[in-house]
């Protein structure tokens, strides 16, 4: 299988949501993904529910700053859709040697979101989505790729072009400026 | 809180990024201090919401990229439905209560399962071996211009260009080509035979049965006979797939009208039908 090189164009594109790379994983993993669901006498349905859980996994933990992929992406993916598709099946996962112990991924939680219940969580996601709609494109790319994606000011002037001293001071306006809208909210005021 | 710096020491504390001393100072700060605390409390929703607004997109980011596929048919191409899991249910839960039914079926099955598998599957094997071939006669008639290709010069060069794919042995390249083709022209059977054909010489055969089925219930297709020669060999290589290669060799078998009439009376002899 010929790998997606993981290079810095790649993961740029990932981090911007080029609808390109995510149809890139598709081409190239999906149907690995898919014999391993049927070999588990899973369907194709249960298939695209799992690798999209997978790549969901996989492209965050890419965006990461700090990661580093050490295998290669095909394994990755692999390993994690497996642990997916058996837990969600019910199924005992088999035994995992300690080089398999990187793909084991309980559900996906960030610091800021632990401790909040469901119905908070679906209430914050709809106001500040809300919000966010209301401001200017450059604006919510530096607040995702800041407070989301954790980027550096470099990795951040990087993407979008900007001096490292003017991606510091924007993200802080365009939080600020965030805030606003969402504490005057009245949806914020009645929680 | 217009501090950067101040809004800075909550976001470190929020990610945990603050450790020892540092933390427990922040702490003993936040026991006494009830704008910070609330100040924190702000943050952490705001922080919060930009995560969950975060995963969501990215969410979507996937999901539009399915849709996107979808929509040039890329899991028609890639859906493997083996022939006993297209029966299964949609339910986790509920595979997971068949198949402790299955478990009794099994065991009761077992001794004569024992007994029989391993020749049935080296049969089976053997003789999908020894009659297959790739399908490579008709493929050159039809790209030297011996008809059943489209009459719109454009759309036949477009067909033409992925049948050269299947006649130059490169299988995966025409299934993808063809697939493309059909997506705009869903009906050519002769894209249809040979996707179903690029599958099966890539050792797709779950794929090729998908595909193959619909042409050997088509009586206008030329095509149908040999779909259906090559669905039966299918079928000896997908999981349960026996009865269905048996019922269609006999069929073929009586049929006088198929050139592998006795091809498949031969096959009927070695599985003792």
């Amino acid at each position: 299988m010929q790998e997606i090189p993981i290079d810095s164009d790649y993961l740029a594109a990932l981090r911007k949501g080029a609808p390109e790379a995510f149809e890139e994983l598709y081409r190239k993993y999906y149907r690995m993904v898919e014999d391993m669901v049927l070999k588990y006498r899973g369907n194709a349905e249960d298939a695209r529910d799992v690798f999209q859980e997978a790549l969901f996994v996989f492209v965050k933990k890419l965006r990461e700053p700090e990661f580093v992929l050490t295998s290669k992406a095909s394994t990755f993916i692999y390993a994690i859709a497996r642990n997916i598709y058996l837990k969600k099946a019910g199924r005992p996962s088999p035994e995992i040697s300690v080089d398999q112990q990187q793909f084991v991924f309980e559900e996906q939680t960030d610091a800021v979101t632990e401790g909040l219940s469901h119905e908070e969580k679906d209430s914050l996601l709809n106001l500040v989505n809300e919000q966010l709609d209301n401001l200017e494109a450059d604006c919510r790319s530096v607040l995702t790729y800041s407070f989301y994606q954790n980027l550096s000011h470099a990795q951040i002037a990087m993407l979008t072009g900007y001096t490292e001293a003017f991606v510091k001071v924007k993200k802080f306006r365009c939080l600020e400026y965030l805030r606003k809208l969402v504490k005057n909210n009245p949806k914020y005021i009645n929680r | 809180m217009e501090n950067n710096d101040y809004i800075e020491r909550l976001h470190k504390y929020l990610n945990r990024e603050m450790e020892g001393e540092e933390r427990a100072i922040f702490e003993s700060e936040l026991a006494n201090n009830e704008q910070l605390a609330n100040d924190l409390t702000e943050e952490k929703k705001l922080l919060a919401g930009i995560h969950l607004a975060g995963d969501d997109a990215l969410r979507k980011a996937i999901a539009a990229a399915d849709k996107n596929l979808e929509s040039q048919r890329f899991f028609h191409q890639a859906k493997v439905v083996s022939i006993d899991s297209a029966k299964t249910t949609k339910s986790f839960a509920m595979r997971k209560v068949m198949s402790i039914a299955a478990v009794a079926v099994v065991l009761i099955g077992l001794a004569y399962w024992g007994f029989f598998r391993e020749k049935a599957t080296l049969d089976t094997d053997q003789i999908f071996a020894a009659n297959f071939k790739p399908e490579t006669t008709l493929v050159k008639d039809i790209l030297g211009g011996a008809g059943l290709l489209p009459a719109d010069s454009m759309v036949q060069d477009s067909l033409k260009a992925a049948l050269t794919l299947y006649d130059a042995g490169k299988y995966h390249e025409a299934t993808i080509a063809l697939d493309s083709f059909l997506v705009h022209h869903p009906t050519n059977d002769t894209a249809q035979f040979y996707l179903g054909m690029g599958h099966l010489n890539a050792e797709r055969y779950a794929r090729a049965v998908e595909v193959l089925e619909p042409i050997t219930q088509n009586e206008a297709s030329s095509f149908k006979l040999t779909a259906m020669w090559y669905l039966g060999l299918c079928y000896f290589k997908v999981d349960g797939g026996f009865a269905k290669a048996e019922e269609i060799f006999t069929a073929l078998a009586s049929n006088p009208e198929s050139k592998d009439r006795q091809s498949a009376q031969g096959i009927l002899q070695m599985i003792g039908h």
